[in-house]
Order: structure tokens, then C-alpha cells, then sequence
């Protein structure tokens, strides 16, 4: 079965399991070169799994993972060299500098070290680490080492890059940094394959979206598609004072949801839903202090194809608490 | 990967442990000054046994415990912090690295013993030093006593899990092996027990070093050493390469 040759990453039914769990359940995906991959998931539904063993560290317990159109687990070598991976945890010797780090992986990848220096110095800077460059890793903060993880696994300019929440936990400048670098490796023609469980993430980065929830890939397409699928529902965002009850507002029809000092309201008919919320705040004496119509979020999406509900969606930290609509 | 790269890159990670795990209190201790407070303590200590045959358990101790030591903290320390993760995404194979890793042991060691053998010989007395020879037997001890504890440290997640089965053994191996008393000696209230010694390749690290310092005494024997101890490498190597390529299932 050969693979088409534009296709730079493919699962093909793969598995695992550990006893009688299913961490990662038959997942069959391709990502084409040039994408800028997305896998949308809350924590434990299988995107570190799905990553360890698209990159070789974990076999398979059925199935398999191709790059390039080989078979990861047959030619692990030659497959290994096309790519860059950044893990969940920062894996960096924390015992050497920064510099040190760099040449050490470059060497294990065979970068001349003419080659090496340069590109060394070229990512250091980009990373806003060049300054820090002969200090040891040791003496980092997180989003530093996480900086420094990502520049490692870019020494020898792989055509392939997965990374594991790349910015998971780590401080706005340190994540904004990131996301530009990856927005440019992309543009520059580099695949990317990146998890993610920040929904915002995924859908102002990626241009393809895969959402997995227990171990299964429950949707996949384009951010803007997948919002079109859950399609006719809209919403409306309301600020209201004083602060009515749920239950009150559950009157106007559709699902309420609170966020913050604002609702939320789940309707298919905007208009209709507006008048009746005048009417009542009109009974109720309340004031609407501002109103807003929203489209389907990506955030929307994955509540409904993952079955957890908003409020799930924000004590499970999917959206930063700095993101959309999470203002308080 | 022909074997000249496949050196290559075993080198490449060496030179990396070396830079990163030597200055490690565990690294230290049971390499440098345990060896070190060995060789002092048994050489101040009451002869009970004549002075080569200390200078040669000594040596052979010097070998074991650094070898084993460096190797079963590197690895666990490598799988703890996540770096080993590095290694296994490079093009690099299982092999390569654990030959690497075993590189690192021997960095340490190998030079350490010989270190503390050129100042004691002086101090001691020659002999019938064979000094090519001695190398080769430390040498080839060294590399028994890494691949021993890449053995036990290959799957491991934390170096107490490795220390203490890896202890029980090693102080085992020592005590039947002939390292503190020739095993004639050991072994006189029980001569039929004697086979356990052979079946420990720190017998015949001990046997060659002490042919090595004082006279080839025994060609078949030292045969047999030579033998054995290559033999052991390449097992505690094979055995150490499967439980590795076990933790990634
Ligand atoms: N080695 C393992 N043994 C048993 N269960 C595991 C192991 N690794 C992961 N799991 C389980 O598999 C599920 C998926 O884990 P993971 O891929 O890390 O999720 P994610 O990265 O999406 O948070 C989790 O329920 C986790 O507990
Ligand atoms: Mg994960």
C-alpha cells in the first residue's frame, strides 16, 4: 500500500492499550505537508500517547504510524532524521548551558559543526536567549527551558515538527514567542503537528483541527468548517443588571449558560430570542447593560463533541484565563 | 549505521555524561571516594592476606564499583528528568546509546583505577608487574562492571530502585569472588561450594589483574579470563539491550 506522496504524517489505525484500558483507540489521520496540524483535547485523552508513538518512543499495540510514507517502527532511523519533537516536559540537560545543549543535540542529528554554530546562534536569538546562552540551563524558568527545548528540536532544520502543549503553563511572553515562531516555520513550508488543550490555541494557529476525547478522534477539519457543522446554532452574550438567576433567564428558552458577569444564550433564532429577553427584563425590571450575537466558537465544537459542557470547559483550564469571552 | 559512526555517536553521548553526570554526589561517592577509601582502608588494615594479593582485590574492587555505580545512576537519572527521550527521537539506535552510556562508565573508571594503581605500585612493590597487561585486565573489568550495571538500571525509573537489587548483588559477587581472599581460602570450610565462584565474571577480573601484577602464573587460566569476561560483557550487554528496548511498549 504505497502513500500519497504530499501526505507528511499518517496514523493508520493505531492503538494503544495498556491492560485493559484504551489510551489511544484506532485513530486513523493524515497531515499533509506544509499543514499546521492541531490535536484538540482535554487532559488524558490520548494526545501524549497519539504523539509518543507518530514519533517512535512508544510501539503501537495495533496499527501504525507512517512519516513520509514509512513506517516509524521499520526504519526508525532514517524516518527520525526528517524530524524535530518537543515533548510535554522540557527535556533539556539542565546540567549544560544552553549553547551546550544545542551542539550536543546537533551532533547526535550529524549537523556539521560549521552549520551547527551558525544555526545555534540564529535560533538562540530568535528565542530571546542569546544573552543567556553560556548559563546553565539549570538557571532557566520554565518558559525559557520550554524555549529552549523548542530551538533544540529545531537545530537541524527538520522538515517535520510534533510538539506536546508547547505552551502549556508558561508566561505570555514566553508563549507569544512561541506561537510566532511556529507561525513562521509554518509559513516557510515546515509541517507541523502540534497538541494542544486550549481551544484558542488551536483554532488561531492550525489550519487543520482533529478533536480526541478518551482515546477516540471525534472530528476533524478546518476550525472554520467544524464551526459551520454544529452550523444553525448561534449565540447571544448578555451583561444584565442586577445579576438574575439561571433559572430566571432559562424563561427567554434555549441553554443558559453563565460566564463570568455574562450569559450566555443557545438559540437558533437570535431575533426572536432578543425580543423575548426585552419583554422580560422589561417585567422583570432588569437592565441589559450590553448585548452581543456570537457565531460558534471552536470552543462550541469541542463542548459538543466531547459531551463536556462549559462549565466543564473552564475548570479544566481549556481556555486561558486571559482568552475570549473569559473576562471577568 | 557502519561502526565507525555508530563509535561516533556512542562517543558523542559519552562526552555529554561525562560534562553532565560526573560532578553528581552518587556519581562521586561510589566512583571516586569509595574506591579511593578502599584502597586506603583495606592497604592501612591488618594483613591477612599478603600485600599483592591486596593491591589486586583492591584494583578489582576499584573496577567493579565505579563501573556499575556511574551506569546505574546515568540511566535512571536521564529517565527521570525526560532527556533520555532526547537520545531515543535522535537518529540514533537503542544500541548505539547504551554503548555510549557504557563509554561514560569507563571514562570514569578506567582511568580512576589506573590512577590509584600508579600511586600505590610505586609504594607496594612491582613485582612481575606485566603493565600491558594490567591495562587490558582493567580494561576489560571495567567494561564487565558498566555492562553490569546497565543491566540493572536499564528499565529503571529511579537509582534507588537500581541500588538496592544492584547492591545485594554486588556485595554477593564480592564476598564469593575472591576479592578480599584468594578463593582457595573462602571456599576452605566448603570446598564443593567453590563452582559459585566461577560463575561470577569478578572472579576472572580478580584472577587477571593478579596475574597482571604478579606473574603470569597460569596461561589456560588467563585464557579463560579473557574469555569469560568478554563473554560477560557482550551477556549483561544483550540483557541490558532488552529491558531498554522494553520501556518502549
Ligand atoms: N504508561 C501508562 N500506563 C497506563 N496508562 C497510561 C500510561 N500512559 C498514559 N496512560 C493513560 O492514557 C490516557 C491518555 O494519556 P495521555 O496520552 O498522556 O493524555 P493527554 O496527553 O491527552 O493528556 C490517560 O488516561 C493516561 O492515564
Ligand atoms: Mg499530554
Amino acid at each position: 500500500m504505497r502513500s500519497d506522496v504530499n501526505v507528511a504524517i499518517e496514523a493508520r489505525n493505531l492503538t494503544k492499550r495498556y491492560g485493559k484500558f484504551t489510551a489511544v483507540n484506532g485513530l486513523n489521520l493524515k497531515v499533509f505537508k506544509g499543514e499546521f496540524f492541531g490535536l484538540l483535547g482535554p487532559n488524558g485523552a490520548g494526545k501524549t500517547t497519539t504523539v509518543r508513538m507518530l514519533t517512535g518512543l512508544l510501539t503501537p499495540t495495533e496499527g501504525e504510524a507512517l512519516i513520509m510514507g514509512v513506517n516509524i517502527m521499520e526504519r526508525p532511523l532514517d524516518v527520525k532524521r526528517l524530524m524535530g519533537v518537543v515533548p510535554e516536559v522540557s527535556n533539556i540537560y539542565v546540567e549544560m548551558t544552553a549553547w551546550e545543549n544545542l551542539l550536543f543535540i546537533a551532533e547526535l542529528y550529524d549537523v556539521p559543526r560549521d552549520a551547527a554554530v551558525e544555526r545555534a546562534k540564529e535560533l538562540l536569538e530568535v528565542f530571546g536567549l542569546y544573552e543567556r546562552r553560556h548559563d546553565k540551563a539549570a538557571t532557566f524558568s520554565k518558559g525559557m527551558r520550554r524555549r529552549l527545548a523548542i530551538a533544540a528540536a529545531l537545530i537541524h532544520n527538520p522538515e517535520i515538527i510534533f510538539l506536546d502543549e508547547p505552551t502549556s503553563g508558561l508566561d505570555v511572553q514566553s508563549t507569544r514567542i512561541i506561537r510566532n515562531v511556529l507561525r513562521k516555520l509554518n509559513k516557510e513550508g515546515v509541517t507541523i503537528f502540534m497538541t494542544t488543550h486550549f481551544i484558542d490555541e488551536a483554532d488561531n494557529l492550525c489550519g487543520r483541527v482533529g478533536i480526541i476525547n478518551r482515546g477516540h478522534l471525534v472530528a476533524l477539519d478546518k476550525p472554520e468548517r467544524l464551526k459551520q457543522t454544529i452550523g444553525g446554532e448561534l449565540s447571544i452574550e448578555v451583561s444584565i443588571s442586577p445579576i438574575p438567576s439561571l433559572e430566571d433567564l432559562k424563561v427567554v428558552g434555549g441553554d443558559v449558560v453563565r460566564s463570568g458577569d455574562k450569559f450566555r444564550i443557545y438559540t437558533r433564532d437570535p431575533s426572536a430570542t432578543l425580543s423575548k429577553l426585552t419583554g422580560l427584563a422589561d417585567l422583570k425590571g432588569w437592565k441589559i447593560i450590553s448585548v452581543r450575537t456570537l457565531t460558534p466558537s471552536l470552543e462550541d465544537v469541542f463542548v459538543k463533541l466531547t459531551g463536556l459542557t462549559a462549565v466543564d470547559v473552564e475548570r479544566l483550564e481549556l481556555v486561558r484565563p486571559s482568552g475570549r469571552r473569559r473576562r471577568r | 549505521m557502519s561502526i565507525v559512526l555508530t563509535l561516533k555517536k556512542a562517543l558523542v553521548i559519552a562526552k555529554k555524561d561525562v560534562k553532565t553526570y560526573y560532578s553528581k554526589p552518587a556519581t562521586l561517592f561510589y566512583g571516586v571516594v569509595l574506591p579511593f577509601a578502599m584502597f586506603g582502608a583495606f592497604l592501612a588494615g591488618r594483613p591477612c592476606v599478603t600485600e599483592d594479593y591486596r593491591v589486586v582485590g583492591v584494583t578489582a574492587l576499584s573496577t567493579f564499583f565505579g563501573g556499575t555505580t556511574v551506569e546505574a545512576v546515568i540511566l535512571p537519572l536521564e529517565r527521570r528528568t525526560g532527556t533520555i527521550d532526547r537520545l531515543l527521537l535522535a537518529p540514533v539506535s537503542l544500541k548505539t546509546i547504551l554503548l555510549g552510556k557504557s563509554l561514560a562508565g569507563f571514562t570514569f573508571s578506567f582511568p580512576i583505577t589506573l590512577i590509584v594503581l600508579s600511586i600505590i605500585l610505586p609504594f607496594a612493590g612491582f613485582w612481575n608487574l606485566n603493565a600491558a597487561l594490567l591495562v587490558v585486565a582493567v580494561a576489560l573489568s571495567v567494561l564487565s562492571a558498566c555492562a553490569l550495571g546497565l543491566a540493572f538500571s536499564a528499565s529503571a525509573e529511579d537509582i534507588a530502585d537500581v541500588m538496592w537489587p544492584m547492591n545485594f548483588v554486588r556485595f554477593f559477587m564480592i564476598f564469593f569472588a575472591g576479592v578480599f581472599m584468594p578463593i582457595d581460602e573462602i571456599y576452605a570450610f566448603m570446598p564443593s561450594l567453590k563452582f559459585i565462584a566461577y560463575l561470577i565474571p569478578l572472579t576472572y577480573s580478580v584472577d587477571m589483574i593478579y596475574q597482571s601484577i604478579v606473574g603470569v602464573n597460569n596461561l589456560t587460566m588467563l585464557a579463560t579470563d579473557f574469555a569469560v569476561l568478554i563473554f560477560s560483557i557482550i551477556a549483561f550487554y544483550y540483557i541490558a539491550y532488552k529491558r531498554f528496548a522494553k520501556t518502549l511498549t
